[in-house]
């Protein structure tokens, strides 16, 4: 049991993360959430010896992911914005 | 954004670069590589776009540049490969000398195939990033005039009659309550 | 089981594992901050990794994590400036989480800079530990600026 205590704990955070990022709706704060279970998974892979994953996953869900998912939103939201405009005129 | 933080952003751009190109090249010796080295290099270039403005990238970033660099990255990896070919060995087999384990020119092929791998990397995501960004970013001239930054297609400007979305996009994410 | 993985996971366990809930409850200030936070601990947890499984090249994961890191939190106080500066931090906020991004680094670093081998090692373990100083204290910085004083350049 002793050496596998990272890996219970790490299991522990990622499944905690891994719910709120389910249960989170609005895109925002899901966005904010992808960032924890990013970060939560690069800690697993890490304590299972497996860092080569475990950098991939930080260089990707860092910076990128919430860059692309917030760009995502700010699309939709400036789109739906212009359409209730138009709605209004 | 205030001052201090868009000058540690700045200086942090070479830094990160840096990174990446450490990464790639220690892809033999340490847990990394092509992959992981080429998106920290790309993050790296749109730190201009998070700490200036899309238009400091832009003037930075040109695409078919970066779309060049993808391909010759794939295509530095094929000639690598072809390269063993040539000397009569089979494709991607190792034609260099190994050197000794955990030095930075051991591994033969390898640095030169993560090389490869880093430039083709690097290049994609930033064509990735590019398309993501023209999308999203409106960029508002003096005069108050927009320009939805390069895309072509029509789905941008979202006039059309077949492209409206159902008014159930009101009850959607957005927060602000028609402030602006 | 030694020593250092212990100290990692209580680290997870009394640092991370409320950053994670900051991340995943409450208004968007709360969970940037958090997330900030959270990725100077995860870094630090990196370094007690690479004592503990005797491998130092982990450190290249706090690397790219202390280089990394800000630029993801940046990229939330970007693009979520306006939701983020509509309402005012208070002061102890501020502090608070000021304090706790910078007073844990050097509490991890200076450790195992002593156990890790010297020479090149060393250097790069502090430039960790600067990096993620840095980042954390201005990226909490420009997460709790009050309105008005960030200078909104057109976007």
């Amino acid at each position: 049991m002793g050496g596998d205590l990272p890996v219970v704990v790490a299991l522990l955070l990622v499944a905690v993360a891994g719910t709120a990022a389910v249960l989170a709706r609005d895109p925002v704060r899901q966005a904010a959430v992808l960032a924890g279970l990013g970060l939560a998974l690069a800690l697993l892979f890490a304590v299972l010896q497996a860092p080569d994953v475990a950098l991939s996953q930080l260089a990707v869900g860092t910076a990128l992911t919430p860059l692309m998912v917030l760009l995502s939103v700010r699309k939709v939201r400036r789109k739906a914005r212009s359409e209730r405009r138009e709605e209004h005129e | 954004m205030p001052a201090p933080v868009r000058r540690y952003a700045l200086a942090v751009l070479p830094l990160t670069l840096l990174t990446g190109l450490y990464v790639v090249a220690h892809g033999q010796v340490s847990p990394g590589g092509g992959f992981q080295g080429g998106v920290v290099a790309a993050t790296a270039l749109h730190l201009l776009y998070i700490a200036i403005d899309y238009r400091a990238l832009r003037r930075v970033r040109s695409v078919a540049l970066f779309t060049l660099a993808d391909a010759a990255g794939e295509a530095g990896y094929l000639l690598v490969g072809l390269g063993a070919l040539l000397s009569g060995a089979a494709f991607l087999r190792n034609v260099l000398p190994y050197g000794t384990t955990g030095t930075l020119a051991s591994g033969g092929t390898v640095p030169l195939l993560n090389a490869a791998v880093g430039v083709e990397v690097a290049a994609a995501v930033v064509v990735l990033l590019a398309q993501f960004l023209d999308q999203a970013i409106v960029i508002e001239s003096a005069d108050g005039s927009q320009d939805q930054g390069h895309t072509p297609q029509g789905g941008a400007s979202g006039r059309t009659s077949e492209g409206r979305t159902p008014q159930g996009q009101k009850s959607a994410p957005g927060s602000e309550g028609g402030r602006r | 089981m030694n020593g250092w993985l212990a100290a990692a996971c209580a680290l997870l366990l009394v640092g991370f594992l409320p950053a994670l809930l900051g991340i995943c409850t409450g208004p968007v200030r709360r969970r940037v901050l958090a997330q900030n936070l959270a990725t100077v601990l995860a870094a630090l947890v990196m370094l007690l990794l690479s004592q503990g499984y005797a491998r130092p090249s982990y450190t290249d994961m706090a690397l790219v994590l202390a280089v990394l890191g800000p630029v993801g939190t940046l990229v939330y106080e970007r693009l979520l400036g306006e939701e983020l500066r509509a309402s005012r931090p208070r002061p102890l906020v501020t502090r608070t989480m000021t304090v706790l991004g910078v007073a844990p680094v050097p509490a991890v670093v200076l450790p195992v800079c002593v156990a890790a081998t010297p020479g090149r090692t060393t250097l790069k373990l502090l430039f960790i530990g600067c990096l993620l100083v840095a980042g954390s204290a201005l990226c909490t910085r420009a997460l709790t600026t009050p309105p008005g004083g960030g200078g909104s350049d057109g976007r």
